[in-house]
This record gives structure tokens, sequence and C-alpha cells, in this order.
């Protein structure tokens, strides 16, 4: 698994009301992404909501790809990364 | 008693129809007990089909369906029919399962020959939408690491309907439920048996109180007791590995081993009641009896009606006939190879060489060249290429150099898969050169074909050509239909870059030449060549339609090879349309699925590879380093041009344009040699972008002459980039505006830098929503939704149209209400409408 970073844009703005609905589009993502073998570790957003930063761990950009396309997510740009701790030299 | 064994019928049983079970263990374990026991219980009516296969040093092809014929006349009669049609066989199987309560039991699957494995791979891939169940027993400790079963097993993996059992041994406390009531030690017979039912049988069978050590002593005991004649019969019928005809052995003699447990009668046929007990016995036989005795079996078998070659090969093999051997193993690989079972032809050639070394060299000769092109077929080409020069050196001997030139041509093809192009190319030509001062003949026509087919394939046109056209001559006086078909399908392809009408003409004409012969590998290659070809110069709707042709006749008969070629090509159809998440998922399925040919992972590889700098994605350097490599090594322009095109691509987008010469001038020289109108434009036009002083040719496609056309062609990323070059700053934006729909985000930045620099403005911003512009936010793929949503489709018509299921286009829907907001689809339709887009 390779760990890549996936910038999203949202032109009106990501809403995700956080109740019960809210809840449920969460699994529905994680349930598209299961179909791709891809994972969604978490998400960074914008204060406007409309950029998010996804961290994902997937086999490869393509499962990254047809995993927004299966969520109707968009997809702006995908890096791969690797974690840098802070702490790791003390 | 039918002990610890419960749990497993019950298992059996739960398994609903359509679905393939694969019960596994090692010999003696109770596994045909096990699925007799099963069987047992079934419901009356149902129709339970039992094939075998057999221990036969080289078994039987289609053995197994041999026996479950004996119920289908249908199937049977196929079967009987010399030179039947393998696609028809395995269709009436597949019908024969279409009938609702029927189980079929293959056993012992380890000794299958290939056209069984074939079968059941094609049953396993299919079995979800049949009403049968398919039960297949093997014994695990025989299917190691290179078995051919592993293939089966592994490619059904993945499979939702395809199920495994395996038996365990007894426990001791069973055993011990089993030795006590005949006053037997029951800790003793389990450290020995190790809970093998059958060792565990055959020990309590045997006489006295001493335990034998092994199965093979247990059996031997009990044999031990039978008469001198009924002895005599019992080795006879363990010199038959497969089933013994009743009328080989005395019929009084006979009745005592059944009466003593020994073998069981069925129908005329005679058997051990177990392979354990068989092997015992035959281990037994005095070694100087064996030939006597096979060479006793061979006599009968020989004047006996109905009986498979492939066991008259076997008897004569172990008798030391070699008269005998040199008469039957070359019928039964004839036979083998008719079916589709290649290994089993290969090993039944093999043997008649192991034989021949006292034949006349002609005899010689036709063997290795038989026994070479069997291998070929069965995919080793080491042995297959080996064998070929052996034919090859003894034709020449017997002076027989039309067979010599014929041998040597199909070798080059061997070659050629190997990825030794060189060394093919070389004796391709020595045998057009060896056979063309003589009288035509069909081996000069073989020859050329091949010759032409290899300089197709390096795109070496006007060659092809050539030595195609009088190569159809040729097949076509002779009479020779293969070749002719094979010939029009090289001479067909080799016209597209000059004349694409011609070059579907003769295409059309070999795929009905190669249906007249019933040459199914020959009409998925012409229908190949159809797509890709048109592929190749971009006339896409064509390309589509005989891609998709090729694909549909390819996996209805387990054509891989060919299969993952199409698929490739569709996939990079798609890219090359704009259609990126289509090509997406086309070249990932080629990928994890077909890993092991070669020219189809150049061309996903090379898909894959362009995807990833075009969306810039991580790593396009993978796929395209793969890519590169793979095509090196077949020096063949056709992979080398876009591999090197994408490579050039990514480069410039990186701003490396300093790297763009190296990579693509050598390809480019080539392309010229050749005069390849596509390759040839593609890579000059990067050698002048990147600032290299190159005069592009007259021929190459217009396209890359004046920039227009590709809109018209089908090609929206070209046409966005060009667009971008034009003067107009309104036309400029424009261009970047498609870039960045189709999410071609680096060539979008790399446009709007030069754009700013220019003082143009007005530029639009960096993504807006989704990776396609529109005012909802909708993916390419919920706006396609979205369109027929309009048509008023219901979600199944939806699905059938995209090819996805109605609970995914269920989920677009929602997604798509969501996005605009709207409840219904009828207001989404009209949203859809009054935008007017598309």
């Amino acid at each position: 698994m390779t760990r890549y970073l996936v910038e999203r844009n949202f032109a009106e703005g990501l809403e995700i009301p956080t109740d019960d609905r809210g809840a449920k589009a969460c699994l529905n993502v994680v349930d598209g992404n299961a179909q791709h073998g891809v994972t969604w570790v978490h998400s960074y957003v914008s204060p406007d909501h409309s950029t998010t930063y996804c961290v994902y761990d997937g086999p490869n950009p393509e499962a990254i790809r047809q995993a927004a396309e299966t969520n109707g997510l968009p997809v702006t740009k995908i890096t791969e990364v690797r974690v840098l701790d802070p702490y790791f030299y003390h | 008693m039918f002990l610890e064994r419960e749990n497993l019928v019950a298992s059996l049983r739960e398994i609903r129809p359509g679905a393939m079970v694969f019960v596994a263990g090692e010999a003696g374990i109770g596994k045909t007990s096990l699925v007799r026991e099963f069987c047992a219980t079934l419901p009356t009516g149902t129709a339970v089909r039992f094939g075998f296969c057999d221990a036969l040093g080289t078994p039987r092809a289609l053995g197994p369906l041999h026996d479950i014929a004996r119920a289908s006349p249908q199937l049977a009669g196929l079967l009987t029919t010399g030179g039947a049609d393998r696609h028809a066989i395995f269709t009436a199987f597949l019908e024969l399962l279409s009938d609702p309560q029927t189980v079929v039991v293959v056993e012992d699957a380890h000794w299958a020959d290939e056209a069984t494995l074939d079968l059941l791979l094609f049953v396993g891939r299919r079995i979800s939408e049949l009403p049968a169940l398919v039960v297949i027993t093997y014994r695990s400790e025989e299917v190691g690491r290179d078995h051919a079963l592993r293939r089966v097993l592994g490619d059904l993996a993945t499979a939702p309907s395809v199920r495994r059992l395996q038996v365990p041994a007894l426990t001791s406390e069973a055993v011990a439920a089993l030795a006590t009531p005949l006053g037997r030690d029951g800790d003793e017979l389990f450290a020995v048996t190790g809970g093998n039912p059958f060792f565990v049988t055959e020990v309590l069978s045997a006489p006295g109180d001493d335990l034998p050590a092994t199965v093979r002593d247990a059996v031997l005991a009990r044999a031990a007791r039978l008469g001198p004649a009924a002895r005599a019969v019992l080795d006879v019928v363990s010199l038959v590995p497969d089933r013994a005809e009743v009328a080989l052995v005395d019929a009084a003699a006979l009745e005592e081993c059944i009466q003593a447990g020994m073998l069981l009668l069925e129908g005329r046929s005679v058997r051990f009641r177990h392979e354990l007990a068989r092997r015992a016995v035959e281990s037994d036989v005095p070694a100087v009896r064996v030939p006597v005795l096979h060479g006793q079996i061979l006599d009968y078998l020989a004047e006996a009606d109905e009986i498979d070659p492939a066991r008259l090969s076997y008897h004569a093999e172990v008798a030391g006939d070699r008269a005998a051997v040199l008469e039957h193993a070359p019928v039964a690989a004839r036979r083998a190879a008719e079916l589709g079972a290649h290994r089993q032809a290969a090993a039944h050639y093999a043997r008649a060489v192991r034989h021949a070394d006292n034949a006349q060299i002609a005899v010689q000769a036709e063997l290795w060249e038989r026994l070479g092109e069997s291998a070929d077929d069965s995919g080793d080409l080491a042995e297959g290429i080996r064998s070929s020069q052996r034919a090859t050196e003894l034709w020449q001997q017997a002076g027989e150099v039309d067979r010599q030139g014929a041998t040597m041509a199909r070798c080059s093809h061997m070659l050629w898969k190997t990825g030794m192009n060189a060394e093919a190319h070389a004796l391709a030509r020595q045998a057009v050169a060896l056979l063309q001062d003589r009288p035509p003949s069909p081996a000069l026509a073989q020859a050329q074909a091949a010759m032409a087919r290899l300089l197709m394939l390096g795109r070496d046109m006007r060659g092809a050509i050539v030595l195609g056209t009088t190569a159809v001559e040729y097949a076509r006086q002779f009479g020779d239909l293969r070749t002719l078909g094979r010939a029009l399908n090289s001479v067909g392809s080799a016209h597209w870059l000059m004349d694409p009408d011609r070059a579907v003409e003769l295409l059309e004409a070999s795929l009905a030449t190669a249906g007249e012969v019933g040459d199914d590998a020959g009409a998925a290659q012409a229908m190949m060549n159809l797509g890709s070809g048109a592929g190749e110069i971009r006339r896409y709707a064509l390309a589509d339609h005989w891609l998709a042709e090729a694909a549909s006749w390819c996996a209805a008969r387990d054509l891989d090879s060919s299969l993952s070629y199409s698929l490739a090509w569709q996939s990079r159809s798609r890219f090359e349309q704009g259609q990126w998440s289509e090509a997406t998922a086309l070249a990932g399925q080629v990928v994890t699925k077909y890993p092991q040919h070669v020219p189809s992972q150049i061309v996903v590889n090379t898909v894959l590879g362009r995807l990833r700098v075009r969306r810039g994605d991580p790593d396009p350097e993978g796929p395209l380093s793969r890519a590169w490599e793979l095509a090196v090594q077949t020096g063949d322009l056709q992979r080398l041009w876009p591999a090197a095109a994408a490579r050039a691509e990514h480069a410039w987008l990186q701003g490396r344009m300093d790297a763009v010469e190296g990579l693509v001038a050598e390809t480019y020289e080539h392309s010229l040699e050749l005069e390849h109108p596509w390759a040839a434009g593609e890579l000059g036009s990067w050698l002048r972008t990147a600032g290299v002083a190159v005069e592009l040719p007259g021929y190459v496609a217009e396209p890359y002459k004046t920039g227009d056309g590709w809109r018209e062609l089908g090609c929206p990323y070209e046409a966005a980039l060009v667009l971008t070059e034009k003067a107009d700053p309104e036309q400029q934006i424009a261009g970047l505006q498609e870039l960045q729909q189709l999410g071609a985000w680096p060539a979008a930045e790399l446009v709007a830098r030069r754009l700013r620099q220019n003082g143009v403005q007005g530029l639009p911003r960096r993504p807006r929503g989704s990776s396609r512009e529109n005012p909802a936010n909708l993916t390419a793929r919920e706006t396609e939704v979205l369109a027929l949503l309009a048509e008023d489709l219901t979600n199944a018509e939806i699905g059938q149209r995209l090819h996805i299921s109605p609970k995914t286009v269920d989920h677009h829907v929602s997604s798509i209400l969501g996005k605009l907001g709207v409840a219904t689809r009828q207001e989404a339709a009209r949203r859809w409408g009054a935008d007017g887009r598309r």
C-alpha cells in the first residue's frame, strides 16, 4: 500500500452535517472505497469548505481515481507522500 | 460405516447450484467416498454424471468428458466425430449443465489432461450462471507448485462461485471405534495409518495379527490369500491404469477377486477398489512378466473397438514394442492435439521419438516436427524450438527441402514468441531463400506468410505486402486455407498505413477464410488486427467496433492472449479519445489478469504511464519504463513509438526539454526508415517542440502538419493543445479550459503560465469543482448518467448502456440529485435540458 495526499476542490463547498446523515455519507464513501481496495485515513478541510486534503492508502493512483469516481468525488491532484514526524529524531 | 464425514457432507449439501467445488485431500483419505455419499443423498430426479481422469502416463484427451458423454448422445456424437470443433464440444457441455438438477463429478483432476483442464477453467468461469453443481476431486499432495492444475485453481481463486473443501484424516477416536470391535489395538493402528481411511480398512481386512507397516504391505497381504488364477487376474488388472475390460481376464477367477472385495465390477469393465491398491499390486508383478502382460493387453485392445489410442500408446511403450509405439503414439498424439490437449500430444510424440532410432530418417523427421508443433501449442517454446531444429536437420538429411523450409518457417514464429526477434527474422529469411528457387509449393507459401507476418509486425509494410501477396497466391493455388487466412491477415494489416479501405477488405477476407476452416485463433487475430490497425491510424469508430467483436469472440472461447490484447487496445483507444476513466479501468484489468502476455503489457503500461503523465499522478516512470524495456526487447516500431512519445511528453511536462531528443531521436529515425505517417509525425513533432531542427517528411499524418483535424478524429487532448497555440487569446483560453475539463492539469498549468507571461487576461482559475468543468460539480460518469436520465431510461437500461450494474447507477443518481439539489429524476432531467450542454 502506498500513501497518497488527494486534493479535492468543491466549488459550492463540501457540507457534511454532524448528524446521522453525515455519518451515513462518510460510511458510503468508505464502502465505495472498499470496492477498489482503497482506505480513507482522514482529511483536512479548508475553513471555507472549498478544498479538502485527504490522506489515503491505496495500491496505485488509478485505484484512488476509480474510488473517487464511484463516490462522485472530484480529484484535483494526487501526490504520493511519506510520513515525517517532528519528534522522530528526538 | 461413514465416520467423521457428516460435517463435510453437510457443507456440500449447503452449496447452492451454480457452483464448482474442489474436494482436496491425500490419496485414500476418502474423497470419492465423501462425494458418493453426498450424491446418494441428492433428491431423486437429480442427474449425476461421473468423469474419471486416469493414471496413464499420458492421460486420454478429454477422458472424463468421454465418461460423462455416455449419458448425452449429442455430446458423445461431437466427441466421436474426428476433428470436432473444441468450442462446440465445450459449449455442448455447458448445455448439459444448463439442465436444472445436474451434478457432474470429475474425479482425480491431478491426472487431468490439458484439454480437460481448459474445460474446467471454461466451466468455472461460467458456472455462476448455470443451475448445475460441478464437483472436482484431486490429491493435494500431487499438485505441487508447477502442476498444471495450479493454473486452473489460481485462475478461479477469486471466482465467487468456486468453493474448496479439504478432507482431513480420521481422528484417533474414530480409528479406535473401527478397530476395537475387531479386537485390534486402535492406538497402534492410528499410529501406523495416520488416520488414512483406506489404509485403515486395508489393515483391518488383512489376515493375521501382524500390523502391516505400509499400505502396500496391507494390500499385498490381502492379495496373498487369493488362489493363483485370481492372483493372475489381479496382476493383469493392475497393469491397466484406467479400467480393464472384463474380457481381458478369466471370468471365474475374476469372480473370486470380486468376492474377496479386491476388485469392483462396473459395467463391462473392472477396477481396483482404490488406486493405491492397484499401485501396490502393480509394483509386485515380477519385472520379467510386466512387458509380456502389457503385450497381451495391447494385443487384445488393438483388436477391440473404440479404444482410445492413448491407451494403446501407453501399453505399447511399457511392452517395449517399438513398432507398436510408432504405430499408436502418433495416432494418440493427433487425437490429443485435435481436442487441444497439446501437452499430451507432445508427450505422445516424445514417446514415439524415443523409439524411432531405427526408423527411416523421414519418419524420424516427421515425428520431431510434430513434437515441435505440439510443444509450441502447449506453450513449451524451448522444447518446440529444440525439436523443430532437430526436425530441420533430419529433413535436410532426407533431402526433403520443402519440409525443411516449412519447419523453419514455423520455428521462426516460435523464436519471435520468445522475444528472439533477430533470430526469428534470420530463420524466416533462410526458409524463403531455401524454397524460392524451387517450384512453388505449399511450403513456400508458409515460409513467405511467416516472413510477411514478421515484417508486418515490425511495420515494414512494403516488404510485408510484396511477400505476403505471393504467399496469398500460392496458398490459394494449393488450397491451403489456413495459410491463406494468415497471409491475408499480414497483407491486410500491412495496408493500414497506405490504403486503409483495402486493409479492411483483406482482413475481412482473412476472417472469412479462418471461419471456413474453423481456425478460431486465426479469426480472433483477424478481428484484433482490424481493431488495432484502425486504432493505430486513429479511426476510432471502426477500431472500437472490431475490438469489441474480438473481445467477445475470445471471451467465449477462452482465447486469453488475444482477449488481453483486444482489451489492451480498447484501453488505448478510450485513452486517445479522452475517455480516461474507462481507459484506466480496462488497463487495470489487463495488468492484473494477463501479466504474462508481453504485447498487451506493453500497450497497457504505455497507456497507464501516459494517463499518469497527463493527469499529473504519481509515478508515471514505473509503467513507462516497464513498457519501454519490453518494447526494446521486441525492437518493433509499433511498440517503441508510443512508449518513446510518452516518455517525451513526460519530460516536456516536467520542463526537461533537453531530455526529449535522447528519448525519441533513435525511434524517430526508425519511423523514417519505415515511413510511418503517425509515428514519424508524433516523434518528429516532439523533436521540434524540443527545439531540434527537423523537417517533417511529406507523408506524415495531416494533423501533425497543420494542427487541424484532431477534433474530427476524436482526440480532445491534442485538439485542446493545438488551440492553446493559436494567435487569438480567446482560442488560447478555450484550449486551456478544455485541458482543465479533461483533468490534464500539468499541461493546463504549463499553458496558463505561458499565457500569463504573454499578458493574456481573464484566465480561468485553477480547478473549480470536479475533474470536468460544470456548475454542479458532476463527475464525468455522473454527467453521462444524467444525459441518459434525460432520455427517460430506467437504472437497468442506463446500466446496460454504460456496462455498470443498476446498483452503481442508483449510487450515481443519488449523488446527482444531491449535487443538483433536486428531489426527483424528472427534475434532474429538466436541469440537463435547461443547461443544454453537449
